[in-house]
């Protein structure tokens, strides 16, 4: 017998995606979906954005690794609650960990919750958690070609924030090649560019989360 | 890895709706996967074979067929 289907296999995701997102609004919570490659810098500019926000915004955390609960304990010295999510191998964090997450979080309780992905930057893009927006970082270590070569994560983000502007004078990381290349892919991309050592581009960032 | 969650959202897709249909072993499946996904063919494949033993899915024919868009679904299967 031959069974025509036309079904999508991230369907499942999918549906707990749906799920998720609902569950996010019912309490009035927004949800960030941080995608990088390992090492970008998602921590330390969440570390320096949660201290922008104390006071402002109530956030909570949710931190993806394959092992470990280091990025937890960093996110915890800062007094914000959060949950690490160890995938134990999975390269990127699908809707049904995240789900499970959501229930440790006082959602009632938070106006913003930040979920950190796994270092990757190919497969977090085609797993929807049911956050509603995808911000993804590139360093100026990585090089400018970075966005050319792996369109997929920002084309599927609404903002890219460049981490790591304090290096820029090291490298030679081009700064307007890689904007036009984003915009390429892209036109309506928000692009920041930061340092978390140096703290800046900081204050544009948080100013600009807090208005959606 | 990634080849390995694409194919256990297949199988659970695959498994719903052979219960549905009563079928018992599934020979053929045929899975539409666009550029967009980065899957790679051998992996797919790699990750079916394993994926599958011991279920309805073991020893299926997985035909995967190309495109250059965003499509990642399962087009029909067979079985009895
Ligand atoms: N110079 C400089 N170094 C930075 C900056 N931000 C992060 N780093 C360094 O980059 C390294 C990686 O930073 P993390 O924040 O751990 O990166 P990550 O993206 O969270 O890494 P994974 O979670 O493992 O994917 C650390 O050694 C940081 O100190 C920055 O703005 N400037
Ligand atoms: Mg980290
Ligand atoms: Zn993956």
């Amino acid at each position: 017998m031959k069974v025509i289907l036309a079904k999508s296999i991230l369907k499942a995701n999918d549906d707990v995606a749906k799920r998720n997102r609902e569950t996010l609004d019912r309490c009035k919570v927004k949800a960030v979906n941080l995608i990088s490659s390992p090492g970008a810098g998602k921590t330390t500019l969440l570390e320096k954005v949660l201290e922008l926000c104390k006071g402002k915004a109530a956030v909570g955390v949710i931190e993806g690794d394959i092992a470990t609960t280091r990025d937890a304990e960093r996110i915890a010295a800062k007094s914000v609650p959060v949950v690490q999510i160890n995938t134990q191998g999975a390269c990127h964090l699908d809707a049904r960990m995240v789900e499970k997450a959501l229930l440790e979080l006082p959602l009632e309780q938070l106006d913003l919750v930040v979920i950190e992905n796994v270092g990757n930057l190919v497969c977090p893009a085609s797993f929807d958690l049911g956050d509603h927006e995808k911000i993804a970082l590139l360093s100026v270590t990585e090089g400018d070609d970075k966005a050319a070569k792996y369109p997929r994560v920002f084309d599927a983000a609404t903002a890219v924030i460049i981490t790591k502007a304090d290096l820029l004078p090291y490298t030679d990381f081009d700064l307007d090649s890689c904007v036009k290349e984003l915009l390429q892919i892209k036109p309506q991309l928000k692009v920041f560019v930061t340092s978390a050592k140096a703290g800046s581009g900081l204050v544009e960032l948080v100013n600009w989360l807090q208005a959606r | 890895m990634h080849e390995l969650s694409l194919i256990h959202g297949l199988l659970e897709l695959i498994t719903a709706s052979a219960k549905v249909h009563d079928i018992k072993q599934v020979s053929l499946i045929r899975l539409v996967v666009g550029e967009y996904y980065g899957a790679l063919p051998e992996a797919l494949n790699f990750a079916f074979e394993a994926v599958t033993r011991d279920t309805i899915c073991e020893g299926a024919v997985l035909e995967l067929v190309a495109t250059a868009g965003r499509e990642l679904y399962v087009d029909y299967y067979e079985g009895d």
